[in-house]
Parts: C-alpha cells; sequence; structure tokens
C-alpha cells in the first residue's frame, strides 16, 4: 500500500471514528462536525485522480523518443556537449565537441556552422512561459505534468545553474542517449531551463546520488 | 571577475569612507548582486549550518526571542510591575509575527523568493491565521485555552517550523556548496 493510500484510509477511518464517538458517547457536535469533515476529506482525496491520465502514455512517447534520437546519434556520431536554445531548439556537435555560434534554421536536420557540424533537434519544453521562474517551471513540467521525479531544486550562481531532482524514476534510456545527452530528465530540465532562461544552455555534469541527480547548467551567450 | 578577501575590500574602502560607511557599501552591493561572497570554509553538515551565526543567525534570534518572552511572561507572573510593557511588546511580536514568519521561512525559504516587506506582510497575515487554530485545536485538549499552554504551544510551533524552514535553506545550500566544489 502507498503512501498516500495509507494516509486516506487512516483519515476515514478516523473520521468515523471519532463522529460516532463524539455524536453518541460525548454528545459533543463541534466533535462530530470535525470527524464528518475528516471522512469527507478522505472520500475527497480518494476520488481526485493523482496524476494525469495521459502522464504514461507521454513517458511512453518520450521514451521512443529517446530510442529513435538515440538511433540517429549513433549513426552520426553525436558527442557532446550539446546546447539547447530558448526556441525549443537542441544543437548536437557532430564528430566534434564545438559549441555553435550561429543560430540554425530550424527546418534543417543537419546545421553547418564555422565550428562545425551540428544535428538540429527539437526539445520537449511543453507549457513553459519565457523569462519564468525555472524553479517552478521545472517543477511544472518534470514533477506536476511528466510524473518525472518526486521534486526539484535550483540554485543559480552567475552563468551555472545548479538543479537538484530529487526521486528521480529510472527510465532505461538507450546507452547512447546517456552519453551525449544524460538522463531524460535531464534532457528536459535543460530544455525547460533553455525556455525558461529565455538563453541557450549546456549541460556541463551530471552527477547522481542515491535517488537524486544534480545537474550543472550553464548559461551561454545568444547565438548570432 | 575580481575576486578579493571580503576583509581586504572593507579595508580599503574604510581608509576612504570610514569602517560603518565601508560596511554598508558592501552590504548594499551585496544585496544588490554587485558583490558576490563565498565562505571558504563552508558547513559541512547541518549541525554545522545550525551551529554557525553566519547561516543561522535568524534562528538564534528566533529562539532567543521565544525563551524571552516565555521567561519574561514567567518573571512579571511573579513580580507583577515593571515587566508588563516589556510583556506586552514581546507577548505582540510571539503571537502576530514569529508563528507566521518561521511558516514563510519554511515555505520560501530562499532569499530571492520574496521580498522583504512581502515577508513581513505575509508573516503577520499568517500568523492571524496560526494562532486561532492553535487555540482551537487547545480548546479540546485538558490543558483548554490557558495563559501557559497557549504562550508553549505558540512556542513550540513555532520553533518546531524554524527548524523545517533551517534544514530546507540547508538543502539549498548544499546544493550550492556542492556546486561549487565541483566548479
Amino acid at each position: 500500500m502507498d503512501k498516500l493510500k495509507a494516509f486516506i484510509l487512516t483519515l476515514g477511518v478516523s473520521g468515523t471514528t471519532l463522529a460516532i464517538y463524539s455524536y453518541f458517547i460525548l454528545g459533543n457536535i463541534p466533535l462530530t462536525a470535525l470527524g464528518i469533515g475528516a471522512l469527507v476529506t478522505s472520500a475527497s482525496l480518494a476520488q481526485t485522480p493523482r496524476e494525469s491520465p495521459y502522464r504514461e502514455a507521454a513517458i511512453a512517447a518520450l521514451q521512443a523518443y529517446a530510442v529513435n534520437i538515440a538511433r540517429l546519434m549513433e549513426e552520426l556520431s553525436a558527442r557532446p556537449p550539446s546546447t539547447y536554445l530558448p526556441e525549443g531548439i537542441l544543437l548536437v556537435p557532430l564528430g566534434g565537441s564545438a559549441k555553435p555560434t550561429l543560430r540554425p534554421e530550424p527546418d534543417r536536420l543537419i546545421w553547418k556552422d564555422t565550428n562545425g557540424h551540428f544535428l538540429v533537434l527539437s526539445t520537449p519544453s511543453y507549457g513553459v512561459e519565457k523569462s519564468s521562474n525555472l524553479e517552478s517551471s521545472l517543477e511544472y513540467v518534470l514533477v506536476d505534468t511528466l510524473g518525472l521525479c518526486d521534486g526539484v531544486r535550483v540554485v543559480e550562481r552567475d552563468t551555472l545553474i545548479l538543479v537538484e531532482l530529487e526521486g528521480v524514476r529510472s527510465l532505461g534510456e538507450p546507452a547512447r542517449f546517456r552519453q551525449v545527452l544524460g538522463s531524460l530528465q535531464a534532457h528536459v530540465a535543460a530544455s525547460v531551463a533553455a525556455a525558461s532562461l529565455n538563453s541557450p544552455v549546456t549541460v556541463e555534469g551530471i552527477e547522481s546520488r542515491g535517488k537524486s541527480l544534480i545537474l550543472r547548467l550553464a548559461r551561454g551567450e545568444g547565438l548570432a | 571577475m575580481k575576486e578579493e578577501k571580503l576583509w581586504d575590500l572593507i579595508q580599503d574602502k574604510a581608509r576612504e569612507k570610514g569602517w560603518l560607511n565601508a560596511c554598508l557599501d558592501a552590504y548594499k552591493s551585496w544585496v544588490e548582486g554587485e558583490l558576490s561572497l563565498e565562505d571558504p570554509y563552508p558547513p559541512i553538515s547541518f549541525g554545522e549550518f545550525l551551529l554557525r551565526p553566519d547561516y543561522s543567525m535568524w534562528l538564534w534570534v528566533y529562539l532567543a526571542l521565544i525563551t524571552s518572552t516565555l521567561a519574561v511572561i514567567a518573571v512579571s507572573e511573579q513580580y507583577n510591575g515593571f515587566l508588563i510593557p516589556l510583556r506586552y511588546v514581546l507577548g505582540s511580536i510571539t503571537v502576530l509575527f514569529l508563528p507566521g514568519y518561521s511558516l514563510i521561512e519554511a515555505l520560501y525559504p530562499r532569499r530571492e523568493e520574496l521580498t522583504p516587506l512581502e515577508r513581513l506582510a505575509l508573516s503577520i497575515g499568517l500568523s492571524l491565521a496560526l494562532v486561532p487554530l492553535i487555540g482551537l485545536v487547545l480548546n479540546y485538549t485538558p490543558f483548554g485555552i490557558r495563559l501557559w499552554p497557549v504562550a508553549f504551544s505558540i512556542g513550540a510551533t513555532g520553533i518546531s517550523l524554524a527548524f523545517i524552514a533551517a534544514h530546507r535553506k540547508y538543502l539549498y545550500f548544499r546544493l550550492a556548496r556542492e556546486g561549487g566544489q565541483h566548479g
């Protein structure tokens, strides 16, 4: 039994006991009302869906997306570090580790820059407003909408952004995806960060600590 | 970016402007984000974080205010008279500000999340909401709504919330510290 179900059951049983005991034995109306209130609250909690019914479908789509991108990156010898742009575009260096300097044309699959070739991909930064609060945006997408982790904490220091994702769900991404983009959570978090901060973002490092993941994101300069 | 010790920075400025102005200038630069401070020896555990006044001074001031209020109530109960005005002042702060303040600190542990004025206004508002709830619970206990049960309950609630707030602040601090170590 998970924690929420146990809480609902405890609240319901306590509420019923309190209401019956207060009404028939104590004859105390406010305490009876409190018991009925607890019972109604537990019934409401039991009836309220815990997550979007489409969450599992969204996660399955993300997993398929990771597999497809991993195959593409394998074929094209993609390497880190990737650059996430606020327009919802991801640039992955092909055959080198260069950073892009020019803004790509969004309808191209491969973009040739002065620094080299880049794979152009669209990122999953759904429902994020530009220049919004980063922690709120990450919480909305990663925790509330997709349920990819249980909590988010953000600390910003100049151009470095530290993101701690608590209770990270394991999604079994392909090895190439992990090698180039980190986990799906890191990929989604970097996409959201770029959109929310309205500036390019690169993933500088990923560290796993128990069930938490610490991402080091670097805020970059805008592309020409 | 120029890096130097805070002491050297203030000492240099103090020669021109005096100590008070140098300290005020440094504080203003820090508030406005022009100056960023980094501790070379940051706390490595929650216990140390709590014991270091440069990180948890607010918590110690909070505990001091709660204990002073309880002490003043106890003394003024015995010796009616000269401590009554102080009891009014500390009692008002303890009832109308401190419970809400600790709740706000627990809900919004980062300094940049709310302005000081918002914190003040929300602290007073939340205290007014929290204290009647404490009274409601006390009403159904054998202690009832009397002076000492109310004073202890408000103090205990506030202190519990303050420790939760300190722990949440520590989690953010730990994330920043680890980022600094790897950077």
